[in-house]
């Protein structure tokens, strides 16, 4: 729907374009001035940026990472009939998004969290159309403690936890992963 | 459609018309080489169509 708006903009734009062109010796200098102004910087300022921030929202769904070959595996898990995969029963129970499932939990909760997924994201398209995926995808660095806290930090269930409870400043600081504990990743097939 | 319009305004209305049909393709298309494709060529479209603008705009201002 934002995308069917957003294209009804751009012709607007393309409308007053071709009327600018079409008028242009019948407008006077400031009305010149002040309509090409409209057509070259105002218009296309907001709606360029409206675009392309629904264009990079749009690189946040699930499809669109598996839109690449090599992450076809990791989108076939999150559907797998396995309730000890972490990530499978997180997409299956509507713990996370079922359009962004993988940014969800694989973008680091920091400031610039998005900001480095997108750079990353560029180097994925140069590794994936250029040089070639590696033989074992790995993540850069170990799964961040915060990346599940952000989510189970605030819960009682985390909270009141029995084994939670003896290791908790550890947990909090990263020093113990939660990984160590819960430690069923992606199920890929053979 | 241009041709009442000075050489550089022209050049302008060209990248701008080039900018803005990319940009609307890129609501349409999918995978990350399309994307990347029509959102670098629209905005460079833009980007040069504001540049002509300013050209223009600022020699208007001057005489």
């Amino acid at each position: 729907m934002l995308s069917i708006l957003l294209a009804f903009m751009g012709l607007v734009n393309l409308l007053l374009l071709v009327t600018l062109g079409k008028q242009w010796n019948s407008l006077g200098k400031l009305g010149r001035i002040t309509l090409a102004g409209v057509v070259f910087v105002f218009m296309p300022s907001a709606w360029g940026l409206a675009v392309v921030v629904d264009g990079i929202n749009s690189m946040k769904q699930v499809e669109f990472c598996d839109s690449c070959h090599v992450m076809g595996s990791y989108a076939h898990s999150l559907k797998v009939d396995d309730q000890e995969s972490l990530p499978a029963i997180h997409f299956q129970n509507n713990w996370v998004s079922q359009k962004t499932g993988c940014y969800d939990c694989h973008t680091e909760y920091s400031m610039f969290g998005g900001v480095k997924a997108k750079m990353n994201g560029l180097k994925h398209v140069w590794v994936n159309f250029v040089t070639g995926p590696p033989e074992k995808i790995e993540l850069y660095s170990p799964y961040a403690n915060r990346d599940c806290l952000k989510c189970h930090g605030p819960s009682k269930k985390f909270q009141l936890g029995e084994d939670h409870e003896d290791d908790m400043a550890d947990i909090l600081s990263g020093e113990l992963s939660c990984l160590e504990c819960h430690d069923t990743g992606h199920v890929l097939e053979k | 459609m241009f041709k009442d319009m000075p050489p550089i305004m022209k050049k302008a209305s060209y990248a701008l018309l080039i900018g803005i049909l990319m940009l609307g393709l890129s609501l349409f298309v999918s995978g990350p080489i399309p994307y990347i494709l029509t959102m670098s060529i629209g905005g460079a479209g833009l980007g040069l169509a504001l540049l002509l603008y300013l050209i223009v705009f600022f020699r208007e201002m001057k005489n």
